[in-house]
């Protein structure tokens, strides 16, 4: 029956393609995107900073995250731009995510990072592989960081999960329009 | 055995042997600006060298002799401190309220300090009782150590009773210095003036009081400074007292701002005739900045600034780095009390300072395949966890500010003699004071490394702590030293056991004829959960695989032992907790850490 077959190879490039489409309908107005702030109370402990503001960006494949940390008049910033879908090699200042560890981006100040978004737009997942350096030398590092939207859309949650770390690290964000209100 | 050597130094020229009361340095000399420091200071004095000594194993003797021989140069001055043969039989014992506002008890408490600082100009008359959660918190073991150990009675009067006080002290003071309590800064001008002019420091409210104990007006500040701002106040007090003030102290009444204050530190600054301020060290405040380095520039080589930073002002990596750009001398903390009666209370004639060694040099540890985990306490022993529950039941290292052994005796051989067998004892921080060594110029290094070999030989302390805030912090930026400098360092002190470096974690690791150079791998902030502390260390013996493992990790003072230990106690790799003298011997045994020096491409911050 080779013209029922046409007819569901048509059907399933339609499903692929509306899917496709709403996939990236959902990522280029991505529910992600925006400023968030950190719920300091509801997230693990945060030291050496106090505050971590974080804003996200989309546009097509291409997702930003600016974070800023801070304690005091003491701050850090980083711009990261991946593609989704896609490893993307960054630049690295420093390693800032736990700065009372005597661990540090290492000589060459880079990492890898793939980028997948998840549950249609829903979740961005960055796999994040660096180089960190310690008092012996250099130790590879994974990183999976899941930035996951609640489903009223108010808060993001980020759960980092180091391959070195027996613990999750848990930050829990809310979106700065909101607290304006 | 022990043999007892002293450490008489015939190269130093300016001390003279002390009579049972021993005279400070007065005014008429001080006013004199040609003068070098010993002819000024005047009087005869107890110098600090004479009363070096050292109690050494007598196979290190010779060792250090040689060591000392090296460094024979002429020590370097330090400040001179009357002190008594023994302490007072009595003295006035005057409680304080825990209220420090501007607008509310701190005009009493001003009056106090400062009839505090003039009564015990020439002898140790007044102990201040400050309130049970003052920041020092050493104020109340301390007076039943004095009662038990130096046979002192405290004649305890009222709460803040000013008029009690000034009927027993008025006597010392020549008058009143009025300060306008709509200027805060004129409280601080009025310090330095009262230090010079031999006043009580009041408000227009307190006048009345003065006067029935016959002092009168001789300055008063009120109007003078309205709305001008802090560079014009203090350069008015430049002007007109700044000749006469001590070339030895400087006192920048910081910490608090706005609506606080706790001069804990200005009866001592009175009684030595400090100049006073909170100038600021930031470069945002170019007027202030200029004439606080105006003032600077003009003290003695490696002499005191007391005090501490304005927190509404400038930080305190750009204060100390400043200071340290003169060569002088931090003792960083604005509300150290009572100095003024603390300083000329000697040592019992029964105590020398002796640690808890667990180390023979010459004789070094063999390190095991395990985790070696060193708990370090520094921020000054008086303001952490001593008096808390939990001290001895594991090894914990403790950092002894070392000018306390001529500025604050009492308090050291409280802390010596009342140390646990688990309690072990370091020198600090990079020098006899607070002070950045990346900040020192190299000329005035060896003269201030030789004041700190000194005092730690006096305190029997064989590791030295380093930290540097010059071009970084915990959080940005670099704690590192450059390979120059740490060459500098072993340089300076050929008989030590090892060096510790940082405050938040650092990088800079060194072994060097079996003496390492070591950096905290770990700070524990005060906020840090257990569980999440417990993956923190977990996660550092994750990345640092080879065994043994030297875990050195700083512990902000307000970390309470029982928090460390149970943090040590519930992690998935068995550890073992040493003090820092095992620390480091083992860590000369294996070196598994590598050879680690600031580099040129190092961030660096500089604290704005």
């Amino acid at each position: 029956m080779p013209v029922f077959r046409s007819f569901l190879h048509l059907l399933r490039a339609a499903v692929f393609l509306g899917g496709l489409t709403a996939a990236l309908a959902a990522i280029s107005s991505s529910p992600l995107a925006g400023d968030w702030h950190i719920d300091a109370s509801h997230s693990t402990e945060l030291s050496p900073w106090k505050d971590y503001e974080l804003t996200i960006s989309v546009s097509g494949d291409t997702v930003t995250l600016h974070r800023r940390l801070a304690w005091g008049r003491r701050e850090f910033s980083d711009n990261l731009t991946v593609q989704a879908g896609a490893v993307t090699t960054v630049p690295v200042d420093m390693w800032p995510e736990n700065r009372h560890l005597g661990a540090y981006i290492s000589a060459a100040h880079t990492k890898r990072v793939r980028a997948d978004w998840l549950d249609a737009g829903r979740i961005l997942r960055l796999n994040t592989d660096l180089v960190l350096s310690t008092q012996q030398g250099d130790r590879a590092v994974n990183i999976l960081s899941d930035y996951k939207l609640s489903a009223n859309g108010t808060l993001l949650t980020l759960t980092e999960l180091r391959s070195t770390r027996n613990r999750p690290i848990v930050y829990v964000f809310t979106r700065k329009v909101e607290e304006m209100k | 055995m022990n043999t007892h050597l002293s450490l008489n130094d015939p190269h130093t020229p300016r001390r003279c042997a002390p009579p049972l009361f021993i005279k400070g340095n007065r005014g008429s000399l001080a006013e004199i600006p040609s003068m070098k420091r010993g002819a000024r200071q005047g009087g005869v004095c107890r110098s600090l060298s004479q009363n070096l000594s050292l109690s050494l194993n007598l196979s290190l003797a010779p060792i250090l002799a040689l060591g000392f021989a090296l460094f024979a140069s002429p020590l370097p001055a330090q400040p001179n401190i009357t002190q008594a043969a023994h302490a007072p039989v009595t003295a006035t014992l005057i409680p304080l309220s825990e209220n420090w506002r501007m607008d509310g008890d701190v005009p009493v408490h001003a009056l106090l300090i400062s009839l505090q600082g003039l009564a015990n100009r020439d002898q140790p008359r007044v102990y201040l009782e400050y309130p049970q959660n003052w920041q020092w918190e050493i104020v109340h073991p301390l007076v039943g150590f004095l009662e038990n150990r130096h046979g002192m009675k405290f004649d305890r009067l009222g709460l803040d009773d000013a008029d009690a006080a000034l009927g027993r002290f008025a006597r010392y003071a020549k008058g009143v210095v009025v300060w306008d309590k709509a200027v805060r800064s004129s409280l601080i001008v009025a310090f330095t003036i009262a230090g010079v002019e031999d006043l009580v420091v009041v408000n227009e409210d307190q006048l009345a009081l003065a006067a029935r104990h016959g002092l009168k007006p001789v300055v008063d500040l009120r109007g003078r400074f309205t709305g001008q701002p802090d560079e014009q106040i203090y350069q008015w007090a430049y002007d007109h007292y700044w000749a006469r003030c001590s070339r030895d102290y400087y006192v920048v009444l910081g910490g608090h701002a706005g609506a606080e204050m706790q001069p804990g530190i200005a009866d001592f600054g009175i009684q030595q005739r400090a100049f006073f301020s909170d100038l600021s060290a930031n470069p945002k405040h170019p007027g202030e900045l200029a004439l606080l380095k105006k003032i600077l520039i003009q003290q003695n080589t490696a002499s005191i600034v007391l005090g501490w930073h304005s927190y509404g002002k400038d930080t305190e990596g750009q204060h100390t780095t400043l200071v340290g750009n003169y060569g002088l001398i931090m003792e960083g903390l604005h509300n150290l009390p009572n100095v003024s009666f603390t300083s000329q209370i000697p040592l019992t004639p029964d105590f020398k300072f002796t640690n808890n060694h667990h180390v023979t040099p010459g004789r070094p540890l063999k390190a095991e395949p395990k985790v070696y985990v060193c708990a370090v306490a520094t921020d000054s022993m008086g303001i952490g966890t001593w008096t808390k529950p939990g001290r001895g039941r594991i090894p914990y290292t403790w950092q002894v500010l070392m000018d306390w052994a001529w500025m604050n005796p009492p308090a050291l051989q409280y802390f010596y003699e009342d140390k646990s067998p688990n309690d072990y004892f370091i020198g600090g921080l990079s020098g006899p004071g607070y002070m950045y060594p990346k900040a020192i110029p190299p000329d005035k290094f060896p003269g201030l490394m030789q004041i700190a070999r000194r005092l730690m030989a006096k305190l029997d302390l064989r590791v030295l702590e380093i930290m540097d805030y010059s071009e970084g912090n915990r959080h940005v930026g670099n704690t590192d030293l450059p390979k120059e400098l740490v060459d500098r360092y072993y340089e300076q002190f050929p008989d030590i056991l090892g060096f510790i470096n940082g405050y938040g974690s650092a990088r800079t690791f060194d072994l060097r004829d079996g003496k390492p150079f070591l950096s905290y791998d770990y700070y524990l902030d005060v906020n840090r959960t257990i569980p999440e502390a417990i993956a923190d260390l977990d996660e550092l013996i994750q990345l640092n695989p080879k065994r043994p493992y030297f875990l050195l990790m700083h512990v902000r003072e307000s970390n309470t032992i029982e928090k460390v230990s149970d943090i040590l106690g519930h992690l998935t790799e068995s550890v073992e907790v040493v003090p820092l003298d095992v620390f480091l011997s083992l860590a000369a045994d294996a070196k598994t850490y590598r050879t680690y020096h600031r580099q040129p491409n190092d961030p660096v911050d500089r604290n704005p």
